[in-house]
């Protein structure tokens, strides 16, 4: 029963965690995004914010079911936001915090998927569908970014040298926690660290190989 | 920012068994944000299909000679 208790405290913590970041990705996505380098780049982050928004509200939704304690306005995020996310200050750190966050968030849900934990799927397979486009976009900028001229790419690195390591550092302490693991929430030896760790190197090396 | 942009032309079908109508065009550097831009910009209806299409892909069968082509927009006013 305890165990059962703890499996469940973890795993709002982690949703929550998602859901925390997803909205401030969303605040910036509005007050940073208008100012994207195109048109079409500022209207895409517009309409991603409704997205990233509207995921965390229904993480925070699933959140307060879980503990039940019903349906609550939600006027801030909970705390557990990366602090390279919240100190996001400029379109380059916004992209790079996008990415990394995207990233490392569509690992630990399809693994949630993997999982098989009844309701979990009904919850976010809609969201994962959805989260689709905006790992597209993130990582099509990144690497445009990493691939353009003067200060641009060092920018990036930096931004990205930030937000990186925090995400991973969440998604090695999730692949830890002997409670989500028991929960039957995430898989046994998730590998999250590791297969994050090949993500980033593949899709960052690839933009600096076709930059040269 | 000094990326190389590509014009594509944007197709979509309403319901299945509809005709695939042009809706409109995106500008973007790669594929993968065209297909991003198109799915925003165009996101009126719940399509049943939607395509980005590289304008310098598409293969040219017949084109018609604009109106004033022989005088030029420049011979006007």
């Amino acid at each position: 029963m305890a165990d059962q208790a703890n499996g469940l405290a973890a795993f709002i913590e982690l949703i929550e965690t998602i859901a925390d970041n997803k909205y401030v990705l969303g605040d910036h996505l509005v007050e940073i995004g208008v100012s994207g380098p195109t048109l079409e780049a500022t209207l895409s982050a517009i309409a991603m914010a409704q997205g990233e928004l509207g995921h965390a509200r229904l993480l925070y939704n699933w959140a307060s079911d879980l503990r039940g304690t019903g349906k609550t306005d939600i006027t801030d995020q909970t705390g557990k936001a990366f602090a390279s996310v919240v100190q996001v200050s400029d379109w380059i750190e916004m992209i790079s915090a996008l990415y990394a966050v995207n990233a490392g968030t569509d690992l630990v849900l399809k693994s949630m998927l993997e999982a098989g934990h009844p309701e979990v799927a009904s919850r976010i397979r809609k969201l994962l569908a959805e989260q689709k486009e905006h790992i597209l976009y993130s990582r099509g900028w990144v690497t445009l970014l990493l691939q353009d001229a003067g200060a641009v790419p060092r920018k990036t690195r930096e931004a990205l040298d930030r937000a990186v390591p925090e995400v991973r550092a969440w998604l090695s302490k999730l692949e830890q926690s002997a409670e989500l693991a028991s929960g039957g929430y995430v898989p046994a030896q998730a590998g999250f660290a590791a297969r994050f760790d090949e993500i980033v190197a593949r899709e960052t090396q690839r933009a600096v190989n076709n930059a040269g | 920012m000094s990326m190389k942009k590509r014009e594509y032309e944007v197709f979509g079908r309403i319901r299945r068994g509809d005709p695939l109508v042009h809706v409109g065009t995106v500008e973007a550097p790669t594929d993968e944000l065209a297909h991003v831009y198109a799915a925003y910009t165009y996101d009126e209806e719940d399509w049943f299909e939607l395509y980005v299409v590289p304008r310098d892909s598409m293969v040219n069968i017949i084109r018609r000679e604009g109106l004033f082509a022989k005088e030029g927009a420049a011979n006007h006013g």
